[in-house]
């Protein structure tokens, strides 16, 4: 590998996360302070691409995308790192003090060395990855995204899925003054590892009262890295494809969601709403996926507000954020509009009438059991976490130590496998093949939030465990 | 047992560390997929870039040399409608034309849109290449094909040797083809031996330069 590309590349991420810091440390000070540090980095890369993201698609709707160079870039970070030193000398930030949770952060890297040195060294292979991201973030690089989409010969990459993953591959393409689809993967990887930051951070955090020894926390972690072993997980954990970016953002979303609801008087729910508030509407800029999760999680906020009574004046001044970052999404969508590009769902959206299509649930549901004994894909992960789940929410259930809270959090997580099963009902593609080539993929999206939903419900199993 | 005394947790240790195992051992893959590559890499030509070491690896590795290099390339794209729908093959849906049709992409024509990206390159299907050799095919040129041409000749031969009776369409379609062989060099295709876990094999393809 090419030490100059690999430092510029270096560079390039940790500015992500500088980016996600110091708008973190700014706005979002008082749950920075309640977060243990797998929770703190993973907040960071999270919103740290969230906004860069939203920046390169306001430039990209305005026309201004040319301005994207190394010297704005390097300007930037400047600024950034300047803001951040600012921050720190106040000596106010509430970096975790537990000094096993830096040993742990340590030891997580260290484990995870020979996938890093893999990501960095490996050619990029997947089909999704070439034919529909790297060819967009190429289109972008090379000026000629408008003739891009028009050119029929392009048809097969699904030219009217979002670009936020292309113009985040663009913007580290013009840094690096290259395209290089190989150095990229890490990038990719990076998301990865925070998912299982943010897994294991989350353990920590809601088992805190049972953890008495460190030896417990190396328990904690390796159950979470056992989760997150799965070939499906290291296979998509870089090779292009933008399913576990995806999967990121909705276990970080969850997470808040969790936080509002039941945590609403240590943390400041304003904060966490707020939070909400610009990663939702930033995530459907990544796959069409996450547009059935954006509403199942407005619509939870929404039913839990009301019920609690707390819709009220502050609460609607802060629709101004999930408007600010709604509208690069609607520009996207009027861009598509205006420039003719279909999607292949388009007039297909009442499909589910019909006879025969409905007749595919069945198979769907046929895949999804063969999925899920498929431990060559996900080890015992799979398996361990449904029947933790079916576990901890029998007992919930008898013990009627459920609340519409927990049901709320169930909801969102099952509307968002029904909504892939109805894709699939209606998909007006082979329907077989569809199926069996990204079925694996789109409970990749999913997994990780069964595993936190599993932790929350097992936290409260605990809590309630004298019953 | 009481999960908010001390230390209860120790009851699942065992558990925990055989599901930890089993996952590992997937895993483990990727540690020698590693390993593997970095001695790959090791052995390979001096005058190779970092990301060409790495690249000459990749199964459509020979396509890429020719996306990097000016020369004048075009496709043998045989296998495009439909009728050799294998794992090799994925499919799209042709939504901007009014006739709705879903058409298929071979592993090596997604490729070689990829690297060639913003170059589009010429297709053609065996019939089309050979009826219009002496336009298409000029000297110097490079033709990316998923049919093999030799195959095709040791058949003809074959056929010849059987004095097969042939109409006279077949006939002119034997001329044409071997017009077109005649002027085509075949090109080595290196071995790769980086093995990628959990992937189907790809397709052979082949490479010729026309040298008449």
């Amino acid at each position: 590998m090419n030490n100059y590309d690999f430092f510029n590349l270096i560079f390039f991420v940790l500015s992500i996360y500088l980016f996600g810091s110091v708008f973190f440390l700014i706005f979002f000070r008082k749950l920075f302070n309640k977060i243990n540090l797998f929770i703190q980095i993973s907040s960071f890369w999270i919103l740290g691409n969230s906004l860069l993201m939203f920046l390169l698609l306001v430039l990209f709707l305005t026309n201004f995308l040319v301005l994207v160079n190394r010297q704005l870039i390097l300007i930037s970070v400047a600024i950034l790192f300047i803001t951040f030193l600012l921050i720190f000398l106040q000596k106010k930030i509430g970096f975790d003090k537990e000094k096993n949770h830096w040993f742990l952060l340590l030891l997580i890297l260290l484990f995870f060395y020979p996938l890093i040195k893999n990501s960095i060294s490996s050619f990029l292979i997947g089909w999704d990855a070439a034919a529909i991201w790297f060819l967009k973030a190429k289109a972008l690089f090379n000026n000629i995204f408008p003739s891009y989409l028009k050119d029929e010969n392009y048809l097969f990459s699904s030219q009217s899925y979002p670009i936020g993953v292309p113009l985040m591959l663009f913007a580290i393409f013009k840094w690096l003054g290259k395209i290089n689809d190989q150095l990229v993967q890490f990038y990719f990887l990076n998301f990865y590892l925070n998912l299982i930051f943010l897994s294991f951070g989350i353990m920590i955090f809601l088992f805190k009262q049972i953890l008495s020894q460190f030896i417990d926390k190396i328990f904690f972690l390796i159950i979470t890295l056992s989760f997150f072993l799965g070939s499906n997980f290291i296979i998509y954990s870089h090779n292009g494809y933008v399913d576990l970016i995806l999967s990121s953002y909705f276990a970080y979303l969850f997470w808040l969601i969790y936080l509002t609801f039941f945590r609403g008087n240590d943390f400041k729910k304003e904060e966490t709403i707020n939070l909400i508030f610009i990663l939702a509407p930033i995530s459907l800029n990544i796959k069409n996926e996450a547009i059935p999760f954006f509403i199942f999680i407005l619509l939870t906020l929404v039913i839990y507000l009301s019920k609690e009574k707390l819709i009220n004046k502050n609460f609607l001044s802060n629709i101004i954020f999930l408007i600010i970052f709604f509208l690069p999404f609607f520009g996207w969508f009027f861009y598509l509009k205006m420039n003719k590009i279909l999607s292949f769902l388009d007039n297909h959206y009442l499909d589910f009438l019909k006879i025969e299509n409905l007749r595919r649930i069945k198979i769907i549901f046929n895949y999804f059991f063969i999925e899920f004994l498929n431990t060559n894909k996900y080890g015992l992960s799979f398996i361990t976490v449904i029947f933790a789940l079916i576990f901890s929410l029998t007992i919930l259930i008898f013990s009627k130590k459920i609340t519409y809270k927990h049901v709320l959090l169930i909801f969102i997580l099952l509307g968002q496998f029904l909504s892939y099963v109805y894709v699939y009902v209606i998909t007006p593609l082979a329907f077989l093949s569809q199926l069996e080539s990204s079925l694996e993929r789109v409970l990749l999206q999913i997994l990780p939030l069964i595993f936190i939903l599993d932790v929350i419900l097992l936290k409260n199993l605990i809590d309630n465990y004298k019953i | 047992m009481d999960f908010k005394k001390k230390n209860n947790l120790i009851y699942f240790y065992p558990l925990v560390i055989f599901i930890f195992l089993v996952n590992f051992h997937y895993y483990q893959f990727y540690q020698d997929s590693f390993e593997q590559m970095k001695l790959l890499i090791k052995n390979k030509q001096k005058s190779f870039g970092d990301y060409e070491k790495i690249q000459s690896e990749h199964p459509y590795y020979e396509i890429w040399r020719l996306s990097e290099s000016n020369e004048k390339v075009v496709f043998l794209n045989e296998s495009k409608d439909g009728k050799e729908v294998d794992y090799n093959t994925t499919y799209f849906k042709n939504i901007n034309k009014k006739i709705k049709k879903d058409y298929y992409l071979s592993e090596l024509k997604l490729f070689v849109n990829y690297y060639f990206f913003p170059r589009n390159i010429p297709k053609f299907s065996f019939y089309e290449l050979i009826f219009n050799n002496d336009k298409i095919l000029t000297r110097g040129v490079y033709l990316i094909s998923d049919f093999e041409m030799e195959g095709y000749y040791k058949k003809l031969l074959e056929e010849n040797l059987c004095r097969k009776i042939k109409s006279p369409e077949q006939k002119l379609i034997e001329k044409k083809f071997l017009e077109t062989y005649n002027r085509l060099k075949r090109l080595e295709i290196s071995k790769k031996n980086y093995l990628i876990v959990n992937r189907h094999p790809e397709k052979p393809y082949y490479l010729y330069e026309v040298i008449k």
